[in-house]
């Protein structure tokens, strides 16, 4: 499986340096943004990337291929989802990078630090925008998934900004209120962990569909 | 050893096959107890198909110009020393009586026929 | 022993077409071509084995086991090439082998690169910058480089040069001197692929029109042609297919020697190609 998501990095080489060097243009375009700007930049990088990966799948129509070799569909679709993960953390290594040298050079630019917040924040929306979208993507392939990736894409994007806020301030719903309270009364890791583990929950759900899904595709 | 295919004949190809092998035999080419090449690679190398080959092979060996050794290979028989000789007083016929009729169509007599035959077996 | 592949009662329905029970077995140590017009149902028979699409009815077995139950074991098993390239032509020809050579059981690097060097491969050239006859050689390779027992190739030769062809054809000689081994091809042009082909299949309109050994139709079918005036009843029915035109009649029969033998000089008769018999096949089912 590791080779599968080796491949999603190989297949689009050039594509990869282009969409790590697009976290550097999404922070100067985004400065008023503030702590969203990590969860925006490395978002839309991680987004470009595994879009990419997708497009690619479906250039040559190499679901043929990929199954008339010996390899379980659970493990073309989990390695996809594995994908994810990578290009986040590669995101936000890249974005770790120009934050260092952002604060070496003491260029004047605001850059948020990538703290455990903003990572939860990120891949929070990396596995919303991804959970969602694999499912259709392994139903209809990439090109017949085009008209709802861009409204996921946007809903997300802008939805993203709202995120953080939504989660530090919806004090006026009382019962998740009740709920974050009690979470973050537990300190930050445990918040993170609760997080995480919700995340991972999703996201196996998520899995589940689209091998449900990819085992009925014919090709 | 030369076998030559030709696809636009109406012959069936194992039968060119097997002509083309017993005259190699007759001819001496191919002497006895010699191996012949498989039928997968005589298949291969005449780009024909494998059933093709094999009945060439089974035809040869009914009519007893071949023996198969199951695992070894297909070898030209060692008992057909008669059948042989008998094939080639065969072909001394035919081509005898190809000279007889181009004789006749010109008109020659029997007696000046054998006076040539004479002549050209003290000859050759 | 069991045959490498044997298709029963396979059915599949989609809107505008369905393949009706076909039937099919090809044994070890053979060469079968598949034969038939566009849209016949080759490209469908063969994403039924290869369990790309899901067969409605019927059953395929390959190596005498069931191909969804063992399908990964008999993938494992399996080279195929697809008429066009499925590979990532974004990845070069050594990347797409190090992908693929790590799924395989049986992976041999060493025949690997002995195809590579054969076919003067490119190893570090995108395969989208390969020509068509390159890509198919690639698929080849790959298909022959993990000892597979069974070759599956769909239309392999489409739109390549003869050269390139009679390569493969040579190749194909080589890969069936091991007589456990066997080939499955279609093709709707007969091309010169089948000259080595043992079997021929012929399908149109999802149906198996024949399977037999490709001696039986070439050593015993005709093409007959004469003067309509010949033309009887009893000429006329022994035809599987028929042309008629201002000059004379020209069609095909099943035993051309009981033609022969019937009507002796006054008409003529050849020993029909391949594509003869297919188009008259073909031919009729339209006419009728």
């Amino acid at each position: 499986m590791f080779n599968l998501v080796v491949k999603d990095i190989l297949i689009q080489k050039k594509r990869v340096l282009f969409a790590l060097l697009y976290i550097i243009f999404m922070v100067i375009a985004f400065q008023n943004m503030g702590l969203v700007m990590f969860t925006v930049g490395v978002t839309a990088c991680t987004y470009m990337l595994i879009m990419t990966a997708c497009a690619y799948e479906d250039m040559n129509k190499s679901d043929i291929m990929m199954n008339s070799l010996p390899v379980k569909k659970s493990q073309i679709v989990a390695a996809k989802y594995l994908s994810v993960f990578v290009f986040f953390i590669m995101g936000t290594l890249a974005y770790a990078a120009f934050y260092g040298v952002v604060k070496l050079t003491g260029i004047p630019l605001g850059i948020s630090p990538v703290n455990m917040t903003n990572l939860i924040s990120g891949i929070t929306s990396v596995c919303f925008i991804s959970g969602i979208y694999l499912p259709i993507f392994f139903k209809v392939g990439y090109v017949k998934s085009k008209i709802i990736n861009f409204v996921l894409f946007f809903s997300v994007f802008f939805g993203a900004s709202y995120l953080v806020t939504i989660l530090q301030e919806s004090m006026s719903i009382p019962w998740l209120n009740a709920i974050i309270e009690f979470v973050s009364d537990r300190g930050e890791t445990f918040t993170a962990i609760v997080f995480l583990a919700l995340i991972l929950v999703f996201m196996f759900i998520s899995y589940l569909i689209a091998l449900r899904l990819y085992k009925h595709r014919e090709f | 050893m030369n076998i030559l295919i030709s696809n636009t004949s109406d012959k069936p190809i194992y039968d060119q096959i097997v002509e083309q092998i017993k005259n190699l035999i007759i001819n001496g080419e191919l002497t006895e107890a010699e191996m012949l090449p498989s039928i997968r690679n005589l298949a291969k190398e005449l780009q024909i198909s494998v059933i093709t080959t094999k009945r060439a092979y089974e035809e040869l060996e009914r009519e007893g110009y071949i023996t198969s050794v199951p695992g070894k290979g297909s070898f030209v028989s060692a008992h057909n020393k008669d059948l042989l000789k008998e094939a080639r007083m065969r072909i001394v016929e035919d081509k005898l009586e190809e000279a007889v009729s181009a004789a006749k169509t010109i008109g020659m007599s029997l007696e000046d026929l054998k006076n040539m035959l004479c002549i050209l077996y003290e000859e050759v | 022993m069991e045959p490498i592949l044997e298709i029963k009662n396979l059915g599949k329905s989609f809107k505008d077409f369905s393949l009706k029970k076909i039937n099919l077995t090809l044994e070890r140590g053979f060469i079968m071509g598949f034969i038939g017009p566009n849209g016949a149902g080759k490209s469908t028979t063969i994403k039924l084995i290869m369990n790309l699409l899901r067969k409605d009815e019927g059953e395929i077995r390959i190596f005498g086991k069931d191909h969804i139950k063992d399908e990964l074991e008999i993938k494992n098993r399996i080279g195929f090439v697809f008429d066009e390239n499925h590979f990532y032509e974004e990845l070069t020809v050594q990347e797409m082998k190090w992908v693929v050579s790590k799924l395989y059981k049986t992976w041999d690097d060493a025949a690997f690169t002995r195809y590579i060097e054969r076919f003067q491969l490119p190893l570090n050239r995108k395969i989208k910058d390969l020509s068509k006859g390159m890509k198919m050689k690639f698929a080849l390779t790959i298909a022959l480089s993990h000892n597979a027992e069974l070759l599956i190739m769909d239309e392999p030769t489409s739109g390549l040069d003869p050269l390139v062809r009679s390569e493969l054809l040579e190749i194909l000689g080589e890969l069936i001197q091991d007589e456990n081994k066997a080939v499955f091809f279609s093709t709707h042009i007969t091309s010169d692929l089948d000259k080595i082909a043992d079997y021929i299949t012929l399908i149109n309109n999802g149906e198996i029109i024949f399977s037999t050994a490709k001696d039986d139709l070439l050593n015993n079918y005709g093409l007959v042609k004469g003067d309509k005036k010949v033309l009887d009843e009893n000429l006329r029915e022994s035809f599987i297919g028929l042309k008629e035109n201002m000059y004379g009649f020209e069609g095909l029969v099943r035993d051309r020697n009981n033609v022969r033998r019937m009507f002796g000089d006054r008409v003529l008769v050849e020993k029909p190609s391949l594509e003869d018999i297919m188009l008259y096949y073909t031919r009729r089912e339209q006419n009728v």
